[in-house]
């Protein structure tokens, strides 16, 4: 592609601006998520789903802007929470060794 | 001439405009995005939209709505040292900022501020007939697009989740993920292409005008 910025880059800004102009986006994306799917969603960032659930869960993360962003939260939170887990283990490892 | 002077000079030149100059510095951003993921920062998205956010700031253009008072950070550069340690060092401090704002990310069901608005820029107008092609373009494309590669690019490139973290929750490897994000993007551009061939009549444009457009206000775009 003939520019200077990332692919992450160029899609960040196609994507920004539809979601932000896009009448369609702004209709369809924006109902609240059910206890039901944001646990259904916690189980998929997990990587404990199964591929059929995996598979029920597309059209929602696909059409809700709210399924996307709390998907995106629990794997992110899921990160924090083992390379904390990882580190305490790294330091008492450290201490062990002294 | 020293490396040090030939930095300097090669700076000035970058910021008066000598597109040769801002070129062999852009070149440079391999070498930052490796530089980065070698202290520790994630490899992918993150660090590339981080040097490609520093680069924009070295000359100023995330600030073009104001370009007489835009604060051009290769300014601050007074050729004390080689030019690629100091952008390395500025370059690693953006991603530290970047790393304790992502800290301070609250959980809650508001949306996630995207990292590409680290600052605010200001908006500029658009023709509203261009802007309903446009959308009408990018409408087709995202709907065309397969589903799953679009809920990747959106958590990857989008909402910045570590493609090995996608890969384990989707249950797949991560090089299915890469995979999926490059044919994703492909696809989309290849969209773009065949709705403005076939109802776009005489109102075409090229993939890094599309962007420049959707980019409120243009940043740091040239052709190669």
């Amino acid at each position: 592609m003939k520019t200077n910025l990332s692919n992450s880059r160029q899609f960040k800004i196609l994507w920004k601006f539809f979601a932000k102009h896009s009448p369609e986006v702004e209709a369809r994306g924006n109902e609240e998520l059910l206890p039901e799917q944001k646990a259904a969603l916690a189980l998929l960032a997990s990587g404990k789903c199964d591929r059929a659930a995996r598979e029920k869960l597309i059209p929602l993360l696909k059409c809700n802007k709210h399924a996307l962003t709390f998907l995106a939260e629990q794997i992110k939170l899921i990160r924090l929470e083992r390379s904390g887990r990882d580190g305490t283990h790294r330091s008492k490892a450290r201490r062990g060794n002294s | 001439m020293t490396d040090k002077h030939y930095d300097l000079v090669l700076v000035k030149r970058a910021l008066s405009g000598d597109e040769r100059a801002a070129h062999t510095i852009y070149a440079m951003r391999s070498q930052l995005v490796n530089y980065l993921i070698s202290k520790g920062a994630p490899e992918g998205s993150v660090s590339e939209d981080i040097v490609a956010d520093f680069l924009g700031d070295c000359f100023g253009a995330r600030d073009r709505s104001d370009r007489a008072s835009a604060v051009r950070l290769l300014e601050t550069y007074k050729g004390n040292g080689p030019l690629i340690g100091w952008l390395k060092v500025c370059c690693w401090k953006k991603f530290l900022d970047y790393a304790r704002r992502f800290k301070a990310i609250p959980l809650s069901g508001e949306e996630v501020p995207d990292s590409v608005a680290l600052a605010a820029p200001a908006e500029i107008s658009l023709e509203p007939e261009v802007k309903a092609k446009v959308l009408a373009a990018l409408e087709y494309a995202f709907d065309e697009i397969d589903s799953l590669q679009l809920i990747f690019l959106r958590l990857v490139y989008f909402e910045g989740v570590n493609q090995k973290d996608v890969a384990a929750a989707f249950d797949c490897d991560g090089s299915t993920i890469s995979r999926q994000l490059s044919e994703g993007l492909r696809a989309l551009r290849h969209n773009i292409d065949l709705f403005q061939r076939r109802y776009a009549g005489s109102f075409r444009l090229e993939w890094s005008d599309l962007l420049a457009v959707c980019q409120s206000p243009p940043d740091f775009l040239y052709e190669n």
